[in-house]
């Protein structure tokens, strides 16, 4: 069983669901009552929303807009096929695991469906949806600032692939139109949440998988043994939030990159370089070699190869934990396609 | 086709950038990064099914079609 510990989407049937009755017979004039306040509440939380339904398409939106609610749902699959493809289509467009999706349907052989499909997706009877505002999966440990516009970030990620798709050039090329800024800053006590959030979501772009509650990284910020770092994206689509973090630890004549974790979300936009680099030039500037620690999981090997590909050079190893140093003479240069804000 | 051939194709055809010959510093003309470099371990490893291990990912091995073309003699695929 893979299943998440918090869900990151639930996924809504329309019909008995989120309205009174059946839109397509005549009903669907009010909605289920409690269920607005249910939505903006999932939606203040950071649990993104989407729609499974067996309708027709544009009367369904339209519905959906005549209540206010059309934004609030990404990636609707209404139609006529089987939940479970819909609900399979709707984890592929947002990029999430299987294991962290919720299902909410009146009729048991949807849900039923659904779960012979999709095992590790979380059905829900929808009598019973005030419940689930209870229910631990769908209580974040914490609210941040970005969870809160995550809703708009999967939306501007959207226009942005839908874009690059169709730019038909190479990454690189694409990349420069796209209006880059990272803000490189130290970790502030508000950045605190996102830290922790980061620390503990991140799998593939995560360097060692540490984590830290968050006296300990409370205790990062203000230690003089410590250099603790955040990055903040944003383009022409709109504002990624805080994406990538890296710790140095001061060391007798070099730093050590503890950790260096970067937002799926914004991968192979060069985040991780441009903190890589900045780690680099620190530790030049100085004086100091520039060490990295590696702890190989399932999910990372991107990140060592990051390392290895920015001439990094292996030079011990410790069980599983791989120690990495530094090794080019030169000075190393941002990415051309960001425009950095330190 | 050839290792060379294969990789040459690759990068115009599929990744869709030109001007590059065997000897191209891909990393000096930034066509490299995080993303793009897994997916051309992933790319060899598949294509000449190799298992490239840690000592051999690193720079200097992907940094050129022939240097790629070379490691991939020299792990026998």
């Amino acid at each position: 069983m893979a299943r998440e510990a918090k869900i990151k989407c639930l996924v809504f049937d329309l019909d008995s669901t989120l309205w009174q009755g059946v839109l397509s017979e005549g009903g669907g004039d009010e909605l289920i009552p409690g269920m607005k306040e249910f939505i903006l509440e999932l939606d203040k939380r950071g649990i993104v929303m989407s729609i499974a339904s067996k309708n027709e398409e544009s009367a369904a939106l339209k519905n959906l807009r005549r209540f206010g609610l059309e934004e609030y749902f990404l990636c609707p699959e209404i139609g006529w096929g089987a939940k479970s493809e819909s609900v399979k289509n709707i984890i592929s467009s947002l990029g999430i695991k299987e294991g962290s999706v919720g299902f909410i349907d009146d009729n048991p052989f949807e849900r039923d469906e659904v779960a012979f499909a999709l095992p590790d997706v979380r059905t829900y009877d929808a009598a019973e949806f005030e419940d689930l505002l209870t229910l631990d999966e769908f209580c974040p440990t914490f609210i941040t600032e970005d969870a809160k516009n995550r809703r708009n970030m999967y939306r501007a990620d959207f226009a942005r692939k839908k874009d690059e798709q169709s730019f038909g050039g190479s990454t690189e090329e694409f990349l420069m139109t796209l209006g880059m800024k990272l803000r490189i800053s130290r970790v502030s006590e508000e950045d605190l949440r996102r830290v922790h959030e980061l620390t503990l979501r991140t799998h593939q772009l995560n360097s060692t998988g540490y984590t830290y509650d968050f006296d300990e990284l409370r205790a990062f910020i203000d230690s003089p043994d410590h250099i603790f770092i955040i990055a903040s994206l944003e383009d022409k689509y709109g504002d990624s939030g805080k994406v990538g973090i890296i710790l140095l630890q001061k060391q007798d004549g070099a730093y050590l990159l503890k950790l260096l974790i970067v937002s799926c979300r914004v991968m192979s936009r060069g985040v991780g370089t441009a903190l890589l680099v900045h780690a680099v030039r620190l530790a030049k500037n100085n004086g100091a070699r520039l060490l990295a620690e590696f702890k190989e999981t399932e999910h990372n090997r991107i990140m060592y190869i990051t390392y290895k590909m920015m001439g990094f050079e292996d030079i011990g190893e410790d069980g599983d934990e791989l120690l990495l140093e530094y090794m080019d003479e030169a000075l190393p240069e941002y990415p051309p396609y960001l425009h950095l804000e330190i | 086709m050839s290792p060379k051939e294969i990789l040459l194709d690759f990068f115009k055809n599929e990744k869709k950038i030109s001007g590059i010959d065997e000897n191209t510093d891909l990393f000096a003309e930034g066509h490299v990064n995080s993303l793009f470099a897994l997916e051309m371990v992933v790319f060899l490893e598949k294509t000449f099914s190799l298992k490239i291990p840690r000592k051999e990912l690193n720079k200097a091995n992907f940094t050129s079609i022939a240097a790629m073309t070379a490691l991939i003699e020299r792990l026998g695929g």
